[in-house]
Formats: structure tokens, C-alpha cells, sequence
């Protein structure tokens, strides 16, 4: 009959320890002791290889048939093991390496070799005992009790082979044993530091005859066997059996402990994507307690120290939704000065426990040694955190911080972009008899940079106005530095009464000299003149440099688009825009724009200016402000896609009644 | 270090170190082990390794007497090992037994080296 025996072991340094003690366990159930030195030294070599080389956990098989002992470690690694030491040092060479492994296989083992397959690379050898193995210790005789004879007693230990789950194992072999003792029925119980927990019962009690022994279980572990019978003896089989049962507790608890640590690591992967996935600091804020509840506690703060360095409530949440609000006004306290989270931060503490009624642990969420915030748990319900989850959560809270830390250099980063952009707009539009003018800046809705839109409206001199919109290449600080450029040199050259073609001239050779090819603009602009005629009405000198037609929305809504396109400034030497003249009368409005509106997609499709001129002939008639207003819901309404580009809208408009 | 193995230092003479290693030397406690008997390689210009109790040997434990060998010898260091007989055996079998300077006791070392 053939004795197998199998555990997995995980894939760190610590593991071909654990490999030799379940190998020398098995050795001593298959009464084949005598090959342990020899069998523990060489399968250490096999595990050690698996381990530096594979670097994947693997699987240790103990197969003795007679004195024959087979021994196989198989691993998932992508090389067939003997190929990672083909070469192992000429004897007598004094290289420190680590290649003399097979070398001892080869020197001790009966026979050896290498399989590759599905489930991943087998190493096995075969050691071969002296003598026959003596199958069990000799019976002790008993008048009430004789001891079975050694098929019984295998019959008694040898279970199919697993993956059974650990309880009904254990059952199986008190049911085992009770058959071979006679008795009414029997227990396993297991305690740790925590506890005790009955692991498998089976049959009854049955007077108060009972023989408990205990399982030979590494500290602090313990646990025992209980059989209710009064056979004198039963305590030897009992033993047996007990053995037998701790090997089992050992294989299950190395295999649950794979197999958590594997959950472990896949939450934490998974839980990293999520921080990383928005660069949006409240976002990240509120999604780091949804992935900490429930998996690592009842409820999850997040506090973020604000501009002052004082701790605001930053996201909470609790698997009960009902509890929020006492929790809120539980956690208040926490940021005072003298609060335990302020404490925390200031201490440098690792970590903090929160006292009832709050009950949990805080970690402070730092970057590089600088504090950000902190993270609060509260404890599951009815125990204390394990050791394990303090790590991962030590650990999720360093992820977190990193993440916001991004996110919130990125806001900082895009607050300084906008901010720049907003100082280049006029901080109000002019206002005067016979005109109105309204305009709107709408950044791109999403990420850190905004575009290069402009718009500027200035009264150059009484009843003369220059209003231009434009659009610079790029995005960020450098273009809303270079907007700022072009807007300057505009109302320089104007002010200063250049003609509008020369002014054009001069800012393309401007642009052309920074000598970057990618620094070019498209400008709209137009000088409009009030006419002192009745009703009132404007001349408007237009120049389109690279940049869309505005549209005219007459009184009666008909919509045409007015201008003479000319080349884009900063692109070419040979440049020129053909300025053209218009008038604008009672109720008609001059809409300037980027192509943010134009450009505003629906999957493939744009809203273009079809879109744009049917938007306006419903508009109308409408004040300058109502015009513009008509436009943005126009664009929003087409597609809820978020704006790639921003944009910019003025509109000019001559009231119908002066 | 770790719990696998411990490590004893003894000075009977003030020429001589004589540190004794008790446990297991496999692939968590080679690489302190090895740092911490480097630590002894300059000085003392005699130092015995006693490897009498090592409860576990393989070719990891080869590869740190090798690298000791060859530090002692460039650092001017006479290093004598007392292999026991685990340790002997798989120096045995990897034929390595020449390749270091072995003693069968303590007393042995002292006295010969």
C-alpha cells in the first residue's frame, strides 16, 4: 500500500524550512526515519532552487512504497529546474555559488530526474531504505484490547487524498478511530492564543469513560483528542490518530495561509489601480474608504490637512449608513490641537488606536516623510485587527498618500495654469451707449492644463472698442504665457494706431523670432466704430488670422458668416490677412468664437457651423448675454461628452432699442 | 538573527576567536550568517568555525564556508572549521572536504592551527 502525502508551500525564503519539517513528519508516519537526514537535506535543495529561481510557491510530494521513499517538488517557474544549474563547480573549485545543489542529489539520491508538464516542473529522486520499513509499532497486548493489525492501522490513518476540507477529514478519522475502538464517538478541539474552537466531532458521549490526548502542534497552537470509550489502551491509537490530525491542521493552515496571503496581495493590487485612477483629489479622497469598507474594518475615515496644516474631514464611510452622523461628531474632536490625530501626525507615530466608543486604528498617510492626512479603521465588528490586515493597511495607506499626493500636485498644478489663463482675461467688458458686448470663458472640462482660448474686449478710445478672440497653441502655463504675448502686442500696436494689416505684420514676425515652430496663434479681431447715425450703428473693421468667421445673427434670424480668412501668426514668413469692413445695425449680434464650439465632438461627429448658425437663429432676438447662454446650451445639449478644447465666445451686439 | 540559527563567540586566547554555530544554515539564515561571521575576519588572527550542532547543512551553508574561505584568506586569516558530522557528509558528497581547512574538534583546532 502506497503512503502519499502533499503540502504547498509559498514562495518565500522561509519556506524550504517548512518544506523540511512537514517532510521529516511524513517520514516518521511512513516509519522511514532512518532516510530523513538524507531526504530533508535534498528536497531543502530542490525547495531552495524553487524558490531563488522559480520564484513561484511550490509543492512538495512524499510517496514511500515500502522502503522505497519518492520525493517530488514541483513549481510554476518558466525554466525546467535542472537547466537553471546545468553547470554545477568542478569539484574542488572554489566558487561561492550555490550550484553544488544537484550535485548532492546526484550523490545520494537512488535515482532522480525532471518532468515537465501542465501543472507546472516536478524534480523528484528516490531514496531507498536498508531494511523494510516497520509499519507500525509493535502491538501491545491487552486482555480488553488487541492492537489491529497494520492494514487496520493504515486503514485507520490513510485518507483519499485531499483537497478535503479540514473538518470533514478530521471527522472522517474520528470515525475511523471510534469504529476501531468501539467507541460511542469523539472530538477535536484546537486553541490558540485567541481561544479555543471544537474543529470536528463525531458519534456521542456515552458514560463518562473518555481518553484525551493532546496534538503535537507547534506553540502557540495546541489542541487535543478526545475519544469517548474506556478501552485501557486507546490512548496509543488515540496518539496515532492525533498525529495524524495535527499533520492535517499543519497542511491546511500552510495552505489557507497561501492562499490568504494571495487574497492579500490581489487587494492590494486591485486597490492601488483604483487610487491611481483619478488624478482628482476628491475623487481619490472618497474612494480610498469605499475600498478599505468593509474589507478591513466597520467604518474608514480620511483627513487631509488643509492650507493652515489643520485636519478636515475629507471622506467617511460606514457599512452602516445610519451611524454616519454620530460618527462624524465622534471624529470631531480627533482634530483638535490636542486631538489624537493631530497627535498622531506631530509624533510621527507608525500608528495610533482610537479608544471607545470609536474603537479603531489610525495610520497617517505620508509622502516622503511629509504629512498629508490621516486614515482611521474602525475595528471589525466583535474582534481586534490582525496583525496582517495592520500591515496591508499600513501599506494602502502609504499607496493612498502617494496617490493624493499626485493628485493633488496636479490640481495645484492645473489651480496655477487656470489662474494664469483667468489674469489674461479682462476682469470686466465695457460698457457704453449703442453696444453691448457679453462674453464667456469656459475651461476644458477635465485634466490639469488649460487651452489657449483667449478673449479681450477694450475700449481703445471713446466710441472705438477692439474686441479680439484668439486661440494659442498649447496648453498650460507656457501657452497662457504666450496668449498674454500676443493679447499685449495687439492692444500695444492698436492703441498706438498702427493699421490693422501692419499690427498683424509685426506680431507674426514677433512670433517667428521666439523660433518656436510650435508657437503659433489664430486671432479673430475686430475695431468697431460707433456711427453716429439713428438708430445707432457700428462699423466693424474685421481681420481673421487662421481663425473661424464669426457669425452675424441678424434681428430677423438669419445667420451669415462674415470675413476674408488669412494666415494663422507665427507660422509663416509670408504672411497676410485681408481685413474686410462691415456694419452692424439695430438687433444684430456679432458672435466670435474658438473652435471649442465648433469642434465640440459626438463620437465622430462635430457640432460645426451648422449647428452653430441653427443655434443662433433660434437664439434670436436675445440680448448679448441670452445669445451666448443659447450657444453654451447648444454645445452641452449636442453631446455630454466632456470639452477637449476650451472656449471662448464674445458677442457684439447693437441693441434694438438705443 | 533569525530564529533558524544562533551563533556563539568565544575568545580562549586573544589571538584566537572560536565561533560556534548552532541550527540551521539554509536560505534565511546563510546570507546573516555569512555577514556575521565577515565580521570576525579582521583582527584576530586565528579564527575556528565550530559547526559540531548544525542541525541542517546543504549547498547553501557550502557556498558560505567557501566564501569565508576565500575572505579569510584574502584578509590573512587562518579559518579552521570543525564540520560535525552532518556537515562533513555533504562535504563528502560534493567533494569540497579539500577545498577547507577541518578539524575534528575544537581543542584540535586550537592546538594544530
Amino acid at each position: 500500500m502506497r503512503f502519499k502525502r502533499r503540502a504547498r508551500f509559498p514562495g518565500d525564503a522561509g519556506a524550504p524550512s517548512s518544506a523540511r519539517r512537514f517532510v521529516r513528519a511524513a517520514l516518521t508516519e511512513a516509519g522511514l526515519d532512518e532516510l530523513a537526514g538524507d531526504a530533508v537535506l535534498l528536497v531543502s535543495e530542490l525547495c531552495e532552487n524553487a524558490v531563488l529561481h522559480a520564484g513561484t510557491g511550490f509543492a512538495v510530494d512524499v510517496a514511500a512504497d515500502g522502503v522505497e521513499l519518492t520525493l517530488s517538488v514541483t513549481d510554476q517557474g518558466s525554466t525546467p529546474m535542472e537547466l537553471r544549474r546545468s553547470v554545477p563547480p568542478a569539484p574542488g573549485t572554489r566558487r561561492a555559488s550555490h550550484g553544488r545543489g544537484l550535485v548532492l542529489v546526484d550523490g545520494i539520491a537512488a535515482a532522480w530526474g525532471s518532468r515537465h508538464d501542465s501543472d507546472g516542473h516536478h524534480v523528484w529522486f528516490t531514496l531507498r531504505a536498508t531494511a523494510p520499513a516497520p509499519v507500525t509499532p509493535a502491538p501491545v497486548a491487552s486482555p480488553e484490547w488487541v492492537w489491529p493489525d497494520p492494514d487496520t492501522a493504515r486503514w485507520l490513518l490513510h485518507l483519499p487524498a485531499p483537497p478535503s476540507p479540514l473538518p470533514v477529514l478530521v471527522t472522517e478519522l474520528l470515525r475511523r478511530l471510534c469504529d476501531v475502538l468501539d467507541a460511542s464517538g469523539g472530538a477535536v478541539v484546537l486553541a490558540d492564543d485567541t481561544g479555543e474552537d471544537l474543529l470536528a466531532t463525531y458519534g456521542e458521549k456515552a458514560g463518562d469513560d473518555v481518553v484525551t490526548v493532546p496534538l503535537p502542534l507547534e506553540p502557540p497552537r495546541s489542541g487535543r483528542l478526545a475519544v469517548y470509550t474506556g478501552v485501557a489502551d486507546a490512548a496509543e491509537l488515540a496518539a496515532l490518530t492525533a498525529q495524524r490530525v495535527t499533520l492535517a491542521v499543519e497542511a491546511d493552515k500552510q495552505h489557507s495561509a497561501d492562499r490568504e496571503q494571495w487574497l492579500w496581495m490581489s487587494y492590494l493590487a486591485e486597490a492601488t489601480e483604483m487610487f491611481g485612477n483619478s488624478l482628482d483629489v476628491r475623487l481619490t479622497a472618497a474612494i480610498v474608504p469605499q475600498v478599505l469598507v468593509p474589507r478591513l474594518g466597520r467604518w474608514c475615515a480620511l483627513h487631509l490637512l488643509d492650507d493652515r496644516g489643520r485636519l478636515r474631514l475629507e471622506a467617511l464611510t460606514h457599512v452602516r449608513e445610519d451611524e454616519l452622523n454620530e460618527l462624524r461628531l465622534e471624529l470631531a474632536p480627533l482634530t483638535e490641537a490636542d486631538g489624537a490625530l493631530t497627535t498622531l501626525l506631530a509624533e510621527r507615530t507608525q500608528a495610533a488606536g482610537l479608544g471607545s466608543p470609536l474603537d479603531a486604528v489610525a495610520v497617517p498617510l505620508r509622502v516622503g516623510g511629509r504629512a498629508i492626512g490621516t486614515v482611521s479603521v474602525g475595528r471589525p465588528v466583535d474582534r481586534v485587527h490582525r496583525p496582517e490586515e495592520l500591515l496591508i493597511l499600513t501599506e494602502l495607506a502609504r499607496r493612498a498618500a502617494q496617490s493624493l499626493d499626485n493628485a493633488q500636485r496636479d490640481s495645484a498644478h492645473a489651480a496655477t495654469s487656470q489662474a494664469l489663463q483667468q489674469a489674461l482675461l479682462p476682469r470686466a467688458l465695457p460698457t457704453a451707449e449703442g453696444v453691448r458686448f457679453a462674453a464667456a470663458y469656459l475651461p476644458v472640462s477635465a485634466g490639469a492644463d488649460v487651452g489657449g482660448d483667449f478673449y479681450d474686449v477694450l475700449a481703445l478710445s471713446p466710441g472705438r472698442w477692439l474686441t479680439v478672440v484668439g486661440d494659442v497653441c498649447g496648453k498650460g502655463p507656457r501657452a497662457a504665457a504666450r496668449t498674454g504675448l500676443v493679447r499685449d502686442v495687439l492692444r500695444v500696436l492698436l492703441r498706438d494706431g498702427q493699421p490693422l494689416d501692419r499690427t498683424f505684420e509685426l506680431l507674426n514676425e514677433m512670433m517667428l523670432e521666439a523660433g518656436d515652430p510650435s508657437q503659433f496663434a489664430t486671432v479673430a479681431l475686430a475695431l468697431i466704430t460707433r456711427q453716429d447715425t439713428t438708430p445707432v450703428s457700428l462699423a466693424v473693421e474685421l481681420v481673421l488670422a487662421g481663425h473661424e468667421q464669426p457669425a452675424l445673427v441678424h434681428g430677423d434670424g438669419t445667420v451669415s458668416y462674415l470675413g476674408t480668412h488669412g494666415s494663422a501668426v507665427g507660422l509663416v514668413r509670408r504672411f497676410a490677412v485681408h481685413p474686410t469692413r462691415h456694419v452692424l445695425m439695430a438687433g444684430d449680434t456679432l458672435v466670435f468664437y474658438t473652435d471649442g464650439v465648433t469642434e465640440h465632438r459626438r463620437g465622430v461627429d462635430l457640432f460645426g457651423p451648422d449647428r452653430l448658425a441653427d443655434a443662433l437663429r433660434r437664439a434670436s432676438p436675445r440680448t448679448a448675454d441670452g445669445v451666448i447662454t443659447a450657444v453654451r446650451q447648444a454645445v452641452d445639449d449636442f453631446s455630454p461628452e466632456p470639452h477637449r478644447d476650451d472656449i471662448a465666445i464674445v458677442a457684439v451686439q447693437v441693441p434694438s432699442q438705443a | 538573527m533569525s530564529e533558524h540559527v544562533r551563533l556563539r563567540i568565544a575568545r580562549p586566547a586573544p589571538d584566537c576567536v572560536v565561533l560556534t554555530v548552532l541550527g540551521e544554515i539554509d536560505l534565511v539564515s546563510a546570507p546573516e550568517l555569512a555577514t556575521a561571521l565577515e565580521d570576525y575576519l579582521d583582527g584576530t588572527p586565528c579564527v575556528v568555525v565550530d559547526l559540531t550542532d548544525v542541525t541542517f547543512f546543504g549547498s547553501l551553508g557550502l557556498a558560505t564556508l567557501v566564501r569565508l574561505t576565500n575572505l579569510a584568506e584574502t584578509s590573512g586569516v587562518r579559518l579552521a572549521l570543525v564540520p560535525g558530522p552532518l556537515v562533513k557528509r555533504t562535504m563528502e558528497l560534493t567533494r569540497t572536504e579539500d577545498m577547507f581547512t577541518v578539524y575534528d574538534s575544537v581543542a584540535d583546532a586550537r592546538r594544530y592551527h
